[in-house]
Formats: structure tokens, C-alpha cells, sequence
């Protein structure tokens, strides 16, 4: 009897892992600096996988998230293609330590986000569509250049399913709303300093 | 106290009569990346349009932000700048600028849209909020499937007031614009340079022809060296020049402004990198290395590596004979390849002969300062040459094998058969010469023998060679070469 037990306390163990929530992995570098973390860039994303534009959107969806959370002030993308342009660096590359220095000394940035989509899908499922998305965000210091933060997230559509069809998420921007909103309320729980009011 | 109660009552009464005037809002027309990456959708336009309209905005007319596009050959949307939104508050008279994507738009086959959005106050050109909203068919999926949506129109009745659910009714004030320089363009050239090369630093500001004579001072800070800007002839750039340090190493170019009513600013415009010295260079060859020496018969492996690590303009690779011919001449304007193989082929295509390379790598770096390296090889390609001679007669036949030149065997090894197909004599080994005996006792007299003989030297070249008849070139016993065939197949 005693045994048996044993048996169900494991596999109710294990099936509470299996519904556990998984949150975005943050790889620390080294710390965010303690001040002028409000205003922030946002790197072109470097597009790894194949869906069409999906670094725009995904680019797009952060910058709504961050806006949106209130914390943030967020330099206009055209901002940073324009300092692109200037740099002679193509959007879909990442500048290197120099180059984001310079771009953080001409509009004052305290922090870079940037990032590589891994993958990223959305195909025909037989009962609603299938969306997955796999990326990595990192944060640089804004006056140093300096690899700060790094965080890998990767999620399904049907990660978010509770009862029946609820919860799912069907589209492939809202499946990328949803982990961004994720990264960016562990990042604020992490330490980063949101903008004083 | 009584007077203080009735202005308060009456300035309460101004300010709820008086109507507060509804922010102006340009809202741009929405970039569609389901199209192409300068897709426009001028659908979901017109249907965001009269969301926000019936928010109480007022919004600027379409063909004045046509006009305004147009003008400024605004070629991809949203993605303004920020000089392009404080234009577009000032011409259009606009106080919020609304700029969106679409990023997902879908009939079938379950209809989706999905759309961000961005309202820019146009004084300081800050994003006050963002939405992104992003809505399919399958999200409103009921469980009697009763009234579920059947395309996008369906959709847009759910999905305009979801996005715009929480859009501010108002401008929140500006919260001032931090200093920052207003630089066009900045040119500073060369990257790399020698100890007293020139450096040029031209700074161009935007707007820069309508405000000559209220330029600010300009001032390019390099350590503690200053070097003031001036304009050129031309009146595009502001302009300094300077010798290059001669101590090496990388050095940060800051630009330093200060206006006619006193008010400095600094920026960081660049680097440049002081370099005195070529870059050292090692060369590894991966071969057979014997005594020393590097031999190949088939591919060398040639690894360049910087003991230093630098950017490299551009490499040359040369191999060189004893005669000092270049045989191969290879090089690129680019990074430093990890590995080349040479597999034994001149420029021209065809392979070199067995001899003494010298293989000779250069790099020259940024600044165009040179390095080279170079290794000795060998390229060893013919296969043994080995000889075979039979000596005696009668029914005991001696095999003496023997090689003229070429590298050390690995090994070797003779078949010879009867003419039934039976194996009479295996004979092997590693060393030549070698001989070994036959005894065709068994044999009938003037019976043709075959034989196989098989060798390879260390490098890998290999000899397979066939004897037609043994017994035939044996049979005068003064030990006669065999002939021999190039080709043979063992199969019986």
C-alpha cells in the first residue's frame, strides 16, 4: 500500500511538471547599469527562420509591449535605420560593440534590445492552426555595447490551451505578444529599472 | 470669502462650457508585411480611420498625408524617424501621429488579421502608446459553433474595438526632449591607419544650409587632443583633419557642440584604429610528415592562423617550385579562409609533377602592412615502381622484387596462380627488396602461371600490377623482366 502510494505521489509529480508554467530562460552576463536603463532601442531582429517578415512583426510586437508596459521609452525604429544607414550596417545584421556604442552615444540610449528569431511558424492544423516561435532577445548597455542579458523563449500555440480549445493561441503575432509580454515581465522582475514616473 | 466662492463657481463653469479641443491625429497608412516588406493597406486604412475618428480625434485629411509622403519621399511606412514626425506635426498641424503594420491578414482558411499600431506625439516624437492585437476565427469559436465569424468582416467588428480598447482620449503633455545633436551623417575615414596617416572626420548636420551662421562650434575630441571643424569649400561638411597618433591602438572619436547660447553637447561618432605593425602570421601544412618534412600525394591542408588577431584586407596564397615558378597563385579581398586544400594542380589545371613546393601564404592588413609565411612540402604522387625478376628454371622458380625509387612501402603482396585458378604462392611484406620461391612440382611442364602483385607506398599511392604468365618469362632462366599489365580485376 505504502508502495502504491509512492507510485501516485511520483506521477502526480510528474504531472504537474508537465502543466507547469515555462517562463522565458535569462542568462545573466553581467548586471544591468543601475540608472538610464528608461530609454531603450530596439535592434532590427536578425530573422533565422522562414516565415515571411517575421522579424518585422516580431520586431513590432516588442515594441508595443514595451511601450505598452508602461516603463519604457522606446527610440523611433526609423531612429536607428537612420544611424544604420550612417554605419553602413545592412538592417538585417547585428552591429557590432563599436558600432552600438556609437548609435547609444548619438540618441542617448541606456539599453539595446536586440535578437535572433530562431523559428517561427504558423501551418494549417487540422482543427485550428499550429504557431511555434522560437527566439532569443539580449539586452546590450547602451553606452558600453556590452552583452548584458540574454534570453531564450520558445512556446506553441497549444502551450497556452487550457479546457477544450481555450486558451489557444491561433495566430502567430498573438503567440508572439504573449512571450514577449512574458520576457519583458520577467525582465522587470529580474531588476530592470523601469523609467520613474 | 463668499467673492472667492463665486470666481471659483464661474471658472468652474468657463471650464466645463468651454469645448477642449480634440487632438489632431494623422493617422498614416498602414504598412501591410503579409504584402511585401513596403506593402501598403489602404482597406484596413480607411476602416482604422473612422475607429479612431468615432473616438472623438480629429483627424487630418488622407490627401494632405499623401501630399506630406510624397514630399518627403517617404518610401517605406512605418518606420518615421524622428525628424519625420516633428515635420509631420508641423505641416499637417498634428499633435498625434498613428502609424501601424499589418502583420497578419487571412480570408482562408479560417479568417485572421492582426495589426500593431503606434500613436507618436509629434512635439518630441515619442511613442505614448502601442497596441498590438491579433484576433482568427478559430479564437471565437463557440461550442454550438452559433454565430461564429466567416470572414474578415465578421472579424473587424470584434477586433477594431479590442485594438483600440485602451488608446489614451487625450495628449498626454511632452515631457521634453532630451539634447541630443542633431547629425546627419558622419564620414570618418580611414578605419585603419599608420601612425601620422591623416585622419578626415566630416560631419554633416541636418538642415545644415539653412543655418549657416547659427552652426554650432564643433569640436572632434580625440583623448585630449581637439581638432575644431570647419566648413568646407562646397558649405556640405564640416570638416577637421588630423595626423594619426603614433602610439597604437584604438582611439574613440567624440564630437563636442557648443551653441551660440552657450549649451554643450557631446557625442560619440566613431573610432579609428593606429597600427604600426604587420600582422604575424603562422602557416601549417597537414600532411605525412617524415623526418621533418611534409609529404602529400593526394590534398595538402593549409591552415593560416594569426598569432595576433586582426582584420585582414586581403591574402594571397603561391606555391613555388625549385625552379622558382609559380605554379599556384590564389588570394581573395577578405577575411582569412580557415583552410585551403592544394590538391597537387597548378593555376592552370593540370598536376604538378613529384617535386619540392614551396608553399607561400602573405596577408596584408587593414592599413596595407604585409606579412608572409611560408612551408617546405613534397608532393609525391606517382605510384612504386617496382620491378620483378624470375630467376631459375625447372619446377623451382625464385621471385626477386625490388623497387627503383619513390617513398617507403607499407606495404606489398604476390599472388601467384595455377592455371586451374589454385593459389600456389602468397607471398607479403612491408620491405623491398624481397624475394621468395615457387615450387611447381605439382605442375605440368610449360603451364602458363599468373600472378598479382599489389603495393602501396606510405603516402597512399597504390600499384596493382598482373604477370600474364610467369612460367613463359621464366623459362630462360637468365632472370628476364616480366611484362606487365597496369589493370587487373581478381575475380575468379
Amino acid at each position: 500500500m505504502d508502495r502504491l502510494c509512492r507510485v501516485w505521489a511520483v506521477l502526480f509529480f510528474l504531472l504537474l511538471a508537465g502543466c507547469g508554467r515555462h517562463v522565458p530562460t535569462l542568462y545573466r552576463f553581467a548586471d544591468l547599469p543601475a540608472r538610464g536603463t528608461c530609454r531603450i532601442a530596439l535592434l532590427p531582429l536578425v530573422d533565422k527562420g522562414d516565415y515571411p517578415r517575421g522579424a518585422a512583426i516580431l520586431s513590432k510586437v516588442l515594441l508595443s509591449e514595451l511601450v505598452s508596459s508602461g516603463h519604457f521609452q522606446v527610440v523611433q525604429e526609423g531612429d536607428i535605420l537612420d544611424l544604420y544607414r550612417q554605419l553602413l550596417i545592412y538592417p538585417d545584421r547585428q552591429p557590432n560593440q563599436e558600432q552600438l556604442r556609437i548609435i547609444g552615444g548619438r540618441l542617448g540610449i541606456g539599453l539595446f534590445i536586440g535578437g535572433d528569431i530562431l523559428e517561427m511558424r504558423q501551418v494549417k492544423g487540422a482543427i485550428a492552426p499550429q504557431t511555434g516561435l522560437t527566439m532569443i532577445l539580449r539586452i546590450y548597455d547602451g553606452a558600453t555595447g556590452r552583452l548584458l542579458w540574454t534570453t531564450y523563449h520558445r512556446r506553441q500555440g497549444s502551450s497556452y490551451q487550457e479546457v477544450l480549445h481555450f486558451g489557444r493561441i491561433n495566430t502567430i503575432t498573438g503567440l508572439a505578444r504573449r512571450m514577449a509580454h512574458e520576457v519583458v515581465e520577467l525582465w522587470l522582475g529580474e531588476g530592470m529599472e523601469p523609467c520613474t514616473r | 470669502m463668499n467673492r472667492l466662492y463665486l470666481i471659483a463657481s464661474v471658472l468652474f463653469l468657463l471650464a466645463v462650457t468651454v469645448p477642449v479641443r480634440a487632438a489632431t491625429v494623422a493617422v498614416l497608412p498602414l504598412l501591410d508585411v503579409t504584402v511585401s516588406r513596403n506593402g501598403v493597406n489602404y482597406t484596413l486604412t480607411d476602416h482604422l480611420r473612422q475607429e479612431v475618428q468615432k473616438r472623438g480625434f480629429t483627424l487630418v485629411a488622407a490627401d494632405r498625408i499623401m501630399a506630406f509622403l510624397v514630399r518627403h519621399r517617404i518610401r517605406t511606412l512605418g518606420r518615421l524617424d524622428s525628424h519625420l514626425v516633428e515635420a509631420a506635426g508641423r505641416e499637417l498641424q498634428a499633435d498625434l501621429l498613428l502609424q501601424g503594420t499589418v502583420c497578419q491578414l487571412q480570408e482562408r482558411p479560417a479568417p485572421a488579421i492582426s495589426l500593431s499600431l503606434e500613436l507618436i506625439r509629434t512635439a518630441d516624437a515619442a511613442t505614448v502608446w502601442a497596441n498590438t492585437e491579433a484576433l482568427s476565427a478559430s479564437d471565437l469559436t463557440s461550442l454550438l459553433g452559433l454565430g461564429d465569424p466567416e470572414n474578415l468582416g465578421d472579424l473587424y467588428r470584434v477586433f477594431f474595438p479590442r485594438l483600440l480598447a485602451d488608446m489614451p482620449a487625450s495628449v498626454p503633455p511632452a515631457a521634453g526632449k532630451s539634447p541630443e545633436l542633431d547629425i546627419d551623417s558622419v564620414v570618418l575615414l580611414p578605419r585603419h591607419v599608420r601612425p601620422g596617416d591623416q585622419v578626415s572626420c566630416r560631419v554633416r548636420l541636418r538642415d545644415m544650409e539653412e543655418r549657416i551662421g547659427k552652426l554650432p562650434h564643433l569640436v572632434a575630441r580625440v583623448g585630449d587632443r581637439r581638432f575644431p571643424l570647419a566648413l568646407d569649400p562646397e558649405g556640405y561638411y564640416l570638416v577637421a583633419r588630423w595626423p594619426a597618433a603614433g602610439r597604437p591602438g584604438e582611439y574613440t572619436v567624440r564630437l563636442a557642440a557648443r551653441w551660440p547660447s552657450g549649451r554643450t553637447e557631446k557625442a560619440v561618432i566613431g573610432s579609428y584604429v593606429v597600427d604600426d605593425h604587420a600582422p604575424a602570421l603562422q602557416l601549417h601544412l597537414v600532411g605525412r610528415e617524415i623526418d621533418g618534412r611534409v609529404f602529400f600525394n593526394d590534398r595538402l591542408i593549409i591552415i593560416p592562423t594569426l598569432t595576433d588577431p586582426e582584420p585582414v584586407a586581403r591574402w594571397e596564397v603561391l606555391v613555388i617550385n625549385r625552379d622558382d615558378e609559380v605554379v599556384v597563385r590564389q588570394g581573395a579581398a577578405q577575411r582569412l579562409p580557415r583552410r585551403l586544400t592544394w590538391r597537387g594542380q597548378t593555376t592552370l589545371g593540370t598536376l604538378a609533377p613529384d617535386g619540392e613546393y614551396t608553399v607561400v601564404f602573405r596577408i596584408w592588413d587593414q592599413t596595407g602592412l604585409s606579412s608572409s609565411a611560408s612551408r617546405e612540402v613534397s608532393f609525391r604522387h606517382t605510384p612504386p615502381d617496382i620491378t620483378a625478376d624470375l630467376v631459375g628454371k625447372g619446377k623451382r622458380l625464385t621471385v626477386k622484387l625490388d623497387r627503383n625509387s619513390g617513398m617507403p612501402l607499407a606495404y606489398w603482396w604476390m599472388k601467384v596462380f595455377a592455371p586451374d585458378g589454385a593459389l600456389l604462392k602468397l607471398a607479403q611484406g612491408v620491405r623491398l627488396p624481397a624475394d621468395f620461391s615457387l615450387d611447381l612440382g605439382g605442375q605440368k611442364e610449360g603451364a602458363p602461371l599468373q600472378g598479382l602483385l599489389v603495393a602501396a607506398d606510405i603516402l597512399g599511392n597504390r600499384i596493382e600490377k598482373k604477370f600474364k604468365d610467369l612460367r613463359s618469362t621464366s623459362g630462360e632462366s637468365k632472370g628476364g623482366k616480366v611484362e606487365m599489365e597496369k589493370e587487373w580485376l581478381e575475380e575468379f
